[in-house]
């Protein structure tokens, strides 16, 4: 309680700070005071948002909400991180996302997967892709209601719901992870719910790759299907390539210089690979999570990647959620908040009742068909990644794409990984719940998971 | 083997993937000299995001239906992070690997092969200040190259603040207040006297040269710039045994390594001052409008402040990965702070650091480790950037530049003399076994540097760039005279065997005296 009481004034001095530093003035008239201003941005990120991820991690919460909780505390709600602020420090986004899904990728081993993979493939198939095609008839149905949809085409709204549906259905294995190390469950239910939300990544990825491509050419009125399909080509092929190479360099370095310097060196290409993949059309999520496969499978050293990027990555997350949460427009929300929470409802019934459906079909243990959608209802890095994406990719349609997306995903956050740890207490398989949560962003997370087996893999 | 079949899937991708990058280069090469990759890429060539593949069609100017997830430019363009629009892509990805290349050579430069390398070359002083790294931002940023273009540095300038942040912070922590129970009594006269000749030398020979040169018409700006140079010339680099150290005995090495830091307590107490005094508010209704006493308390109250928070933010952390994060916040808002107020990030950021170094605590040496493992890449990054910020064209700076040597020599030789001739009860012991030659031309350090480039990120003035000419050049003319110095004393005199009761190595000395030393060079094995 003391910890909690002495973190919280800490915020609060910090808050202090920073509104006698706003008392200054708009920053952004001056280039040094601008540059001051996102430097002291950046200090107060980092630390305010690592006390708050503490202080939620006490509620058992996970690290990251309290992060987002920062970012928006201090972005929409107090105005301590101004606008130009927010932009500037938003540079580390690419480098996060890519980061994300390196660490995505590095998860998924096919050798351990194998055994649980028909239940997988029939969970990602009806639970994920189906409550994506629901969540599209959702985004569909409620068009006159989002600002976004308004004045495009009848065929540019089914374009973009199916993008919508495609961002809102994401999951995140960094949570499912923490969510186990935490409880410390193992069994069918965690290890199958880990497996489906790290197919899902990539599925969803390489979906939502497809959809914006064509959605891009519905609003852009080019109907060359060949240039599209070949920018898909591109996008896609071109991604995986250029990622595998990218792994292949990772696991040289590996082999031949160890851990040794790899944190830096990892944080440099998922910036370059973030930045120049941008600007020449190459998909970051791919790209680096074919890197993370690469090196996980070929050369068997995803946990040693993992374990050697840990510590430099987490200033990373810290800034990243924190950005996401400074960015969400508070004023959108009223207007998104009831087709949020039907997109929510319409998500979670469709992630639940899939996941029933598509264990009875697979003929998975009956603790997967009763337990195990609700480890697929947890939201956190590649649905903000992914938001910000489809905002960026669409900024003709306003502030209010992002607006959606990350309010589901933030009540997801909030919600999730409190019902899926209960899910797991339920099922029988946590083991440590009277610890204490320790719910951590990706590069925490993996720590945990480290020291014992994958949670898709036979048990031993 | 069933295990491979996920690996040849992989790498079946990988070659229908490559072939595709292949074959779609290939035909973009093919479409003429508008559908080059570099027409591809350069977006601003059309209203398109040019998606590569895209503008390998002759009708590439048309909105094109790719890049869905990175539309970069055109109708679907996403903002940069600044909002500023987008800058043409072919540019931003060779400044992006120019950036990425210069983060690389930094990571060499720390290295711990290449300081090892250093160390058994001799060369010691120029590569730990850094000056190659100095000289590859000034290749970067000529036209030719033009990778740390005006841009590029406008949008690095937060860097540049927190990069003297840094350094502030990290010679503050090396500050052990219990260190100078140590110093042998006498030792503070000797720093100020070796200290204050050469600062009065400099700042009023170079505010001659500026005036006559017309580089100070303004008398507060010229006060300042003088002064600045004073201070930077006025201080000696903490690595002076390096070079050296073989052939002094420990009295005079303990007694070198004691001005050296101390000399640094004095200068950024000067620098403090001179901030405070000559503090140049930033235009605006809302900024204070203080006396110089007034940004004095400020100054030092600010330090305080953020020193105490600080010291509440880093105890109690878990891991290495958060002891990181918390400090590089903690740098980053202190320095944020004080660049809000126009204060010297530097002196700030020393005097929080001095303060975290001494109150109670026993994460100090976790600190340190932390501080070590990032202090050589960040520090050469900034070097980088500064050479960038250097420009060599203005002749003044290099007619600058010997007066500012001659004028450092001849103040210091004054300073050592008159330290001399003091009584022998107010000066210590150990100066008669120090030579004049290292009293004399010892080489100048990081602070030095740091010293000129807050001038650069507080102020503008004509003579700037003039200052940091006289003052990079001093520092590699410096280091230059003392290489050749000490070589030539290792040919002509024996090496003074280790002994236990007058002379030890440095090894020993490190250990023994290890609070003195800042930790610049002593990054343990297998950290960069």
């Amino acid at each position: 309680m003391m910890g909690t009481i002495k973190r919280m004034l800490v915020i609060v001095t910090l808050c202090g700070l920073m509104q006698a530093v706003e008392s200054f003035g708009d920053a952004s008239a001056d280039p040094r005071r601008a540059a001051s201003a996102l430097v002291v941005g950046i200090g107060f990120v980092l630390i305010a948002s690592w006390f708050s991820g503490r202080i939620f991690s006490t509620m058992g919460l996970p690290k990251l909400t309290g992060y987002l909780a920062m970012g928006i505390l201090a972005g929409p709600l107090l105005g301590l991180l101004a606008p130009t602020t927010v932009s500037g420090l938003g540079i580390v986004n690419g480098m996060a996302t890519a980061l994300i899904a390196l660490t995505g990728g590095s998860e998924m081993d096919f050798r351990a997967m194998r055994p649980l993979f028909r239940s997988i493939a029939w969970i990602t198939l009806i639970a994920v892709v189906g409550t994506a095609i629901a969540l599209s008839g959702v985004a569909w149905i409620l068009a006159p209601q989002l600002a976004f949809m308004q004045g495009l085409s009848p065929l540019g709204r089914i374009a973009i719901a199916i993008v919508v549906g495609i961002v809102t259905v994401a999951q995140s294995p960094a949570v499912v992870v923490a969510i186990r190390a935490e409880t410390g469950a193992d069994g069918p239910v965690a290890r199958t719910s880990l497996g489906v939300v790290v197919l899902a990544d990539l599925l969803v990825i390489v979906l939502f790759a497809i959809a914006t491509s064509a959605a891009d050419a519905v609003l852009s009125g080019t109907s060359d299907f060949e240039r599209t399909a070949r920018n898909m080509a591109w996008e896609l092929f071109g991604s995986l390539g250029i990622g595998i190479s990218i792994g292949a360099i990772l696991s040289l370095w590996l082999r031949f210089v160890g851990e040794r310097g790899l944190d830096l060196f990892v944080l440099l290409v998922c910036f370059v690979a973030a930045e120049v993949g941008r600007r020449v059309h190459l998909d970051p999520l791919l790209l680096m999570l074919a890197a993370g496969m690469f090196v996980e499978n070929v050369s068997r050293r995803g946990k040693m990647l993992r374990r050697a990027f840990e510590d430099a990555s987490l200033p990373v997350y810290i800034l990243f959620f924190t950005v996401a949460g400074a960015s969400v427009h508070l004023r959108e929300l009223p207007t998104v908040a009831l087709p949020a929470a039907a997109f929510i409802l319409v998500r979670g019934a469709g992630l639940y009742f899939g996941t029933s459906l598509a264990a009875s079909v697979a003929g998975a243990d009956p603790a997967v068909k009763k337990f195990g959608g609700f480890g697929l209802l947890p939201q956190a890095g590649l649905a903000i990644a992914l938001s910000q994406l489809f905002s960026r990719t669409f900024p003709s349609l306003g502030p209010s794409t992002a607006a959606l997306t990350l309010s589901i995903v933030a009540i997801n956050e909030i919600v999730a990984p409190a019902i899926f740890r209960t899910a797991l207490v339920r099922s029988g398989e946590a083991v440590t719940i009277a610890s204490q949560p320790e719910v951590a962003p990706v590069a925490e997370a993996e720590d945990a998971d480290d020291d014992e087996p994958t949670p898709s893999e036979p048990a031993t | 083997m069933p295990e491979s079949r996920p690996v040849r899937s992989i790498l079946a991708v990988g070659v229908v993937s490559a072939v595709l990058v292949i074959a779609g280069i290939a035909r973009a090469d093919d479409a003429g000299a508008d559908a080059g990759i570099d027409a591809g890429l350069d977006a601003a060539a059309s209203t398109d995001a040019g998606a590569m593949l895209a503008s390998s069609t002759p009708d590439a100017a048309t909105l094109d239906a790719g890049a869905p997830v990175a539309a970069a430019s055109g109708e679907h363009a996403a903002p940069t992070a600044s909002g500023a629009p987008e800058a043409p892509s072919a540019d931003v990805i060779r400044t992006l690997l120019g950036l990425a290349l210069l983060i690389v050579l930094a990571y060499v430069g720390g290295h711990p092969r290449v300081t090892k390398l250093e160390e058994s070359l001799g060369i010691a002083q120029v590569m730990t200040s850094g000056l190659p790294y100095v000289f590859l931002g000034l290749l970067a940023q000529q036209p030719a190259l033009d990778v740390l273009n005006e841009g590029t540095l406008r949008s690095l300038l937060p860097l540049l603040q927190f990069g003297l942040g840094w350094i502030g912070f990290q010679t503050g922590f090396s500050f052990e207040a219990r260190a100078l129970d140590r110093v042998e009594r006498g030792t503070g006269t000797v720093v100020i006297l070796l200290s204050s000749f050469p600062f009065v030398a400099i700042a009023g020979s170079s505010a001659l040269f500026l005036w006559a040169v017309g580089l100070g018409p303004d008398p507060l700006a010229l006060a300042r710039d003088s002064c600045l140079l004073g201070l930077a010339g006025a201080l000696s680099a903490p690595t002076l045994e390096r070079v050296i150290g073989q052939r002094m005995s420990i009295e005079a090495l303990d007694l070198a390594r004691a001005i050296a830091l101390l000399d640094d307590v004095l200068g950024v107490v000067a620098l403090a001052c001179l901030a405070a005094f000559l503090h140049v508010s930033a235009d605006g209704a809302h900024h204070w409008q203080l006396p110089g006493v007034g940004w004095i308390f400020v100054t030092f109250g600010m330090a305080v402040s953020i020193g105490l928070v600080v010291y509440v933010v880093l105890r109690g952390t878990d891991s290495g990965g958060e002891k990181t994060s918390l400090l590089l916040g903690s740098v980053a808002l202190t320095a944020g702070l004080a660049g809000y107020l126009s204060l010297s990030p530097l002196v700030i950021c020393f005097f929080a650091g001095i303060l975290l170094r001494n109150l109670p605590g026993d994460d100090k040496l976790e600190l340190e480790s932390t501080f070590r493992r990032l202090e050589r890449p960040i520090y050469l990054l900034f070097l980088v950037i500064v050479g960038a910020l250097w420009r060599i064209d203005d002749w003044r700076g290099w007619c600058l530049l010997p007066v500012f040597v001659v004028a450092r020599f001849l103040g210091r030789y004054a300073g050592a003399r008159t330290a001399r001739s003091l009584p022998e009860s107010e000066r210590p012991a150990a100066l008669a076994y120090a030579d004049d030659r290292d009293l004399v031309a010892p080489p100048m350090g990081q602070l030095a540097l740091a010293f000129v480039v807050t001038a650069q990120t507080l102020y503008e003035s004509p003579a700037v760039q003039a200052v940091v000419t006289a003052v990079i050049g001093g520092a590699v003319l410096l280091e230059v005279v003392v290489q050749i110095s000490s070589r030539r004393v290792r040919k002509t005199k024996p090496k003074i065997a280790p002994a236990a009761d007058a002379t030890t190595t440095i090894t020993i000395i490190d250990e023994d005296t290890a609070t003195l030393e800042p930790p610049t060079e002593a990054a343990p094995e297998g950290e960069p």
